[in-house]
């Protein structure tokens, strides 16, 4: 495989991390902070926000998994992709997550919204733990 | 204690073998993301990705890269 190969799976990864990653925040964001579905009149959108994280969220990952299947049998390519740098990268964006979460407890719990549900807690705990690991990932990834 | 910088002279070795950063990534096997990073010092590569650079621009890795205070 050729260089411009490597550089248009770089370009074809980079694309579908960015749409699973939407796809990600859209559905947690709406199943997260409206798991009765939210008020009458808001529950089609909350419905659409939803259905299209899902739909985003799946298709970005099965492209994804096929792609990394693909990408595998060439080993110059699969190597190219994975190599220390962004190996680096994901161990920072891991670091970033697990500080944002500890911020947003720590956030929290100085806003006293321990009268809060704690399901609602642990999600936006969980949430925003997540969501910033995979966008400093897109960032350094950039 | 100053703040150690790690200076390279991959633009310049690039330069003397007429090769691009796309081209350099193919020989080395990486990306040319990271090839960027690295001569913009953003990047620190491990000693085995600055052997194999040296190693194929035939030079020293101290002459490839070097400490700056």
């Amino acid at each position: 495989m050729t260089q411009l190969t490597i550089e248009k799976a770089d370009r074809r990864r980079y694309r579908l991390l960015v749409w699973q990653t939407i796809g990600f925040a859209l559905f947690f964001a709406a199943f997260i902070f409206f798991p009765d579905g939210g008020r009458l009149g808001e529950v089609r959108a909350i419905e659409f926000i939803r259905g299209l994280g899902v739909g985003l969220g799946l298709a970005a990952t099965f492209k994804l998994s096929h792609f990394e299947r693909k990408v595998r049998s060439d080993r110059k390519v699969a190597g190219a992709l994975d190599n220390e740098m962004y190996r680096m990268y994901d161990r920072k964006a891991l670091v970033c997550g697990f500080y944002v979460s500890i911020l947003a407890a720590f956030v929290l719990f100085v806003l006293e919204m321990s009268a809060v549900d704690t399901g609602l807690t642990a999600g936006i705990i969980m949430y925003a733990g997540i969501v910033s690991s995979r966008v400093a990932k897109l960032i350094y990834y950039r | 204690m100053g703040q150690d910088n790690l200076r390279n002279t991959i633009k310049v070795q690039r330069a003397i073998k007429s090769i691009t950063q796309e081209e350099l990534a193919e020989i080395i096997g990486v990306t040319r993301k990271t090839i960027n990073t690295i001569e913009n010092g953003v990047y620190v590569p491990s000693t085995v990705l600055a052997l194999r650079m040296a190693k194929y621009f035939g030079v020293p890795v101290e002459e490839l890269f070097r400490l700056e205070e």
